[in-house]
């Protein structure tokens, strides 16, 4: 028992592209044990995925170094030639669980067909047979067998990763990698895959290796953690140790900037941006963005053993044999965010509003409505934040465009600084637009390609009206400085392709600030971005609105992001607001069944999460075109009642002071 | 919690039957539609090839000087005086004006024309014969079809396998010799399939006398069948190479660009983590969920080759639709003209139909989704 199921040995794998070559995995030494998860985490651009690539030799073709050993039960499998490979390892022995999305699935091949072709190729088994396993890991994962003949966009998107999660285990194989398998999913989706995995782990007795850059997912499976960075490992141990005491500098700031539900403490962030994979400096990779380097950071740091099966590759822990204990971390406290006091003006008034999308069949008769925004009532006042929560499929992002007049509302009103917007004329509504800004999900679709920095802050100033190029200049170095890319001479000249995730997103930041809004309107506006960025652009969202009295709506479906950067929380569920509260009272004290589902469903850090499973409820998010009566949630609601959930909409309640909720418990018996 | 002993698995036959039931309502839905596109466009030429009453006119003159010619040309008649003669004609050409409906307004005749139309009862023609000494438009077209339909239907499927297959194999082989020469080629096909014709004839008719320059089958015909297939296949090499040429560099070079986006899909990347043999990650994983793009690009290539047919049959002297409607347009022989566009729409909307089925065989979200 004391052989190690898989055994990595010095690992690497370089890639050739028009300006150099990449180091992608450099070095790498591990063992994974029987029925032991080893989670792999790391942010992008760390070497995780081509690790996974790696050991499966699905690599794309422009590979320039290959090189290291594999043992998996003690055979090397690396010097395996392809077609033994191919047939004796790939499946059989190890597979692969892909990022949720739709296409990881064939989408014209039948669902089980695409389950159960691995029996037929590698182990010559009948159509049939391997049809009726591909039904029983259908019913391990959850999926009902009626499912087998569907294709892929029959299902949706829980369903899909969970039907490639069966494809992983048709062939019991010993170990499973998965790559992101989660990140794409909702949290009560993502929340329930989890639980199945574990359930699976413990049924099955399956060694996973779970490759993630989500430090609250990876804690809900892992064993042990393999903390990456830079195509290294850098530090390797035992999940309790881990998650409560990280040895590593990047691994303590790594669990410090990670926003967690249930903690006071404000998240700091990591200064700095990991290494050009192209020139990795020879000393420690880490060394610039570390509040404790040393002289000696600048040799390359070897693995040190802190105890049996766990190391770290730090200087800080060198001596340890001379001096007893580590060299102290010393970090300069991040400023801890001020907030204003609520002022009392109404900004934002929102009455009764309904965006409804018609469907069309044959591009006239109409096929009914897709009910995105059903009904929502709430205001917004000058100078706060406030955060819109809900899966997605909720609404909330056909709420935010129609905010910004994107669409016409199909009932209701929205009143801005007591003007009616759907009253404005062409040149009103061009006013508008410079009073609100808008901050989009992804930043780098949301920079044209072809224009500089300097041309795609410029633009909003001339739409505007901005004539003079010396104030426009003067402007758009003002909105950089702001956001906090300096000096601005570095990005003028630069294409968004040139700059990072983090530096993108501070474009767009600053391209929504250059106008003056009174508002902004910031969709999803982290959740492309890697864990150590995230927090750095809240902040920045959250110290500007504070700075300039702005008020920021804010959507999210992560409700551990919210703590600290809004005041007030809307939940949204079937394109209604079923709670609304401030953030303390709602996410300490959650009324409506939903919230409390979504706070019981969003993990924080902790190796205890591995042990047991969440209370989830099941079903799916509501159709938006036929919504069920009643309450929306009721279907899945583990209190409703009946003859009344079903029939009537809860009216919205003050369950306590300030604490609104729309749900039938709340009201006087 | 535990997964129960017996899952439910849907037997083959249900999925299959589910997909033949798809199948039949998809092409009920698409022939509703296809017949109702058909009469709008048959009834749009009817009423352009009007011309506003102009050609009432010119029938009008045409059948008194048919009906003044046949009486005149009567030796029974030959006693009557010309007053008489005239009314006579005057009473003849009243009858066959009567008997054409051409007193009623148009706009119930065009119905008529359309009915007749769509019959394929085409009338006749007003020059032209077949080279069986038939009038009747239809006897006409009928007989040329034939021989345009197995000049294309050869050389488009002879493009379509060819340039599947070697824009796959390129795909895989991405980079190489054979991909390079692709790529430098594919601006070749700007050119039409008769401007390589006529290379083509100069080289192998009269420089190496080796393939006829034109027509379709020796003359005489040869008796026996074997040696008359032989020949027609001789005739068909040339007008078949010249399309060929014309259009499969840029297909494969299209094509093996489409591939090689497509061959870097997550599930084709699971695929070949799964250690499927790479002849099925191509077939199954590549080209089948590709395939009804490339089949929409197909069609598209297929009918702007059509408007090429004309001058094509016309190099090569192959007596298709192509060559008929030239000498239609020479003998302004309207009938015939219009005959044609009849023909041509229906031969549209039969490809489109088809077109419409191999797209809900080849891809399950058509055939769901119709039935939605």
């Amino acid at each position: 028992m004391t052989e190690p199921l898989l055994k990595v040995e010095d690992l690497r794998l370089a890639y050739q592209t028009e300006r150099g070559i990449v180091t992608a995995v450099d070095g790498l030494n591990f063992e994974i044990r029987r029925n032991e998860a080893l989670v792999i985490l790391g942010e992008s651009g760390c070497g995780k995925s081509s690790l996974a690539k790696a050991l499966l030799r699905v690599l794309p073709r422009n590979v320039n170094h290959y090189s290291g050993r594999v043992l998996l039960d003690g055979v090397d499998i690396m010097a395996l030639d392809p077609e033994r490979f191919r047939q004796d390892v790939q499946w059989l022995r190890i597979s692969l669980v892909m990022q949720a999305s739709m296409n990881a699935l064939n989408p014209v091949v039948r669902v089980g067909e695409q389950v159960a072709e691995p029996l037929w190729v590698h182990r010559g088994w009948s159509r049939q047979k391997a049809m009726t396993r591909a039904g029983e890991v259908f019913e391990l994962v959850g999926v009902s067998g009626d499912f087998l003949r569907r294709y892929p966009f029959e299902l949706s998107g829980g369903m899909r990763q969970r039907v490639v999660l069966a494809m992983a285990l048709v062939a019991e194989p010993k170990l499973v990698i998965m790559d992101e398998p989660t990140s794409a999913l909702d949290v009560l989706t993502q929340a329930g895959i989890m639980n199945r995995l574990k359930r699976i782990k413990r049924e099955l007795g399956t060694s996973f290796m779970l490759i993630t850059h989500d430090v609250a997912t990876s804690s809900e499976i892992a064993d042990r953690v393999a903390l990456m960075y830079a195509g290294q490992i850098v530090e390797l141990g035992s999940a309790a140790q881990f998650f409560a005491n990280p040895a590593h500098p990047y691994g303590r700031l790594l669990m410090d900037s990670v926003p967690r539900l249930h903690q006071t403490r404000q998240p700091d962030h990591i200064p700095g941006q990991p290494p050009n994979l192209m020139l990795l400096p020879s000393g420690c990779r880490f060394a610039d963005r570390c509040p404790a380097r040393f002289d000696r950071c600048d040799e390359d740091p070897l693995p040190q053993s802190l105890s049996e099966r766990n190391e770290v590759r730090c200087w800080l822990y060198a001596d340890r044999a001379e001096t007893g204990k580590p060299r102290e971390l010393h970090k300069t406290p991040t400023p801890v965010l001020e907030t204003r006091p609520l002022s009392k003006e109404v900004l934002v008034a929102v009455q009764d509003l309904h965006t409804w999308f018609e469907l069309r069949q044959w591009g006239f008769i109409r096929a009914g409505y897709v009910r995105a925004v059903n009904g929502v009532n709430f205001h917004l006042y000058r100078g706060e934040a406030v955060a819109f929560v809900g899966e997605s499929g909720c609404g909330k992002s056909s709420l935010a465009r129609t905010l910004l007049g994107l669409h016409p509302p199909t009932r209701g009103e929205v009143v801005f600084e007591g003007h009616h917007l759907d009253a404005l004329n062409k040149h009103e509504l061009k006013q508008y637009r410079a009073r609100v800004g808008y901050v989009q999900q992804d930043p780098y679709g949301a920079l044209p390609p072809f224009m500089t920095i300097r041309r795609a802050l410029s633009e909003p100033l001339i739409i505007h009206g901005v004539r003079d190029r010396k104030e426009r200049e003067a402007r758009i170095r003002a909105a950089l400085e702001e956001v906090r890319l300096s000096p601005a001479d570095d990005y003028l000249p630069k294409f968004p392709h040139m700059l990072s995730g983090g530096q993108q997103q501070r474009v767009v930041i600053a391209r929504s600030l250059i106008l003056q809004p009174a508002m902004i309107i910031a969709d999803e506006p982290v959740s492309m971005l890697d864990a150590s960025v995230r927090v750095e652009i809240l902040r920045l969202l959250r110290t500007i609105q504070n700075k300039r009295e702005l008020t920021l709506a804010f959507i999210t479906h992560d409700l551990s992001t919210v703590r600290h950067f809004a005041d007030r929380i809307f939940v949204m569920y079937g394109g209604r607001i079923v709670e609304a509260a401030t953030v303390d009272d709602l996410l300490d004290f959650p009324q409506h069944p939903y919230t409390q589902a979504l706070v019981a469903a969003t993990a924080d850090p902790d190796a205890e999460n591995a042990a047991q499973e969440r209370e989830l409820p099941g079903g799916e998010p509501p159709s938006l075109l036929h919504p069920p009566t009643g309450c929306h949630f009721h279907p899945r609601c583990p209190h409703a009642i009946k003859g009344l959930c079903d029939v009537e909409e809860p009216p919205e309640l003050e369950p306590r002071t300030g604490h609104y909720s729309a749900c039938w418990l709340h009201r006087e018996p | 919690m535990n997964p129960s002993k017996n899952p439910s698995i849907p037997k083959k036959a249900e999925g299959l039957l589910r997909d033949l039931k798809l199948m039949l309502l998809l092409t009920g839905k698409r022939i509703i539609a296809l017949v109702l596109m058909v009469l709008i466009g048959v009834y749009l030429t009817i009423l352009i090839a009007n011309m506003g009453g102009r050609v009432d006119e010119l029938r009008l003159v045409q059948i008194r000087s048919e009906i003044s010619e046949a009486v005149r040309g009567d030796l029974s008649f030959r006693e009557l005086d010309s007053e008489e003669r005239n009314q006579l004609i005057q009473r003849r050409v009243d009858l066959e004006v009567r008997r054409l409906n051409l007193d009623r307004p148009f706009l119930l005749r065009s119905f008529n024309y359309l009915y007749r139309a769509m019959r394929l009862d085409l009338g006749r023609a007003e020059q032209m014969h077949s080279d069986m000494g038939s009038r009747e438009v239809h006897a006409i077209i009928l007989e040329r079809l034939p021989a345009t339909l197995l000049l294309f239907g050869t050389a488009n499927l002879l493009i379509f396998f060819l340039s599947v297959y070697i824009a796959l194999w390129l795909s895989r082989h991405y980079g190489s010799l054979l991909d390079r020469i692709v790529i430098v080629l594919a601006p070749t096909s700007a050119a039409p399939a008769w401007f390589y014709g006529i290379f083509l004839i100069l080289f192998f008719a009269f420089l190496v006398p080796i393939l006829p320059s034109g027509g379709m089958v020796r003359a005489p015909p040869p008796e026996d069948n074997w040696n008359y297939t032989l020949s027609v296949l001789k005739h068909m090499a040339l007008p078949v190479l010249a399309m060929l040429l014309s259009q499969i560099f840029i297909s494969i070079y299209s094509w093996r660009t489409f591939f090689l986006i497509h061959s870097s899909e997550d599930y084709v990347e699971l695929a070949r983590a799964k250690g499927l043999p790479s002849r099925m990650i191509e077939r199954r994983y590549i080209l089948r969920p590709t395939l009804a793009p490339v089949i929409t690009s197909f069609m598209l290539m297929l009918i702007s080759m059509w408007s090429g047919a004309i001058i094509l049959e016309r190099t090569f002297s192959w007596p298709g639709l192509g060559t008929l409607i030239f000498q239609a347009i020479g003998h302004h022989d309207t009938p015939v003209i219009i005959g044609s566009v009849v023909i041509f729409a229906y031969l549209l909307a039969f490809s489109i139909l088809v077109l419409d089925i191999i797209y809900g065989i080849v891809d399950p979200r058509v055939r769901i989704g119709a039935a939605q």
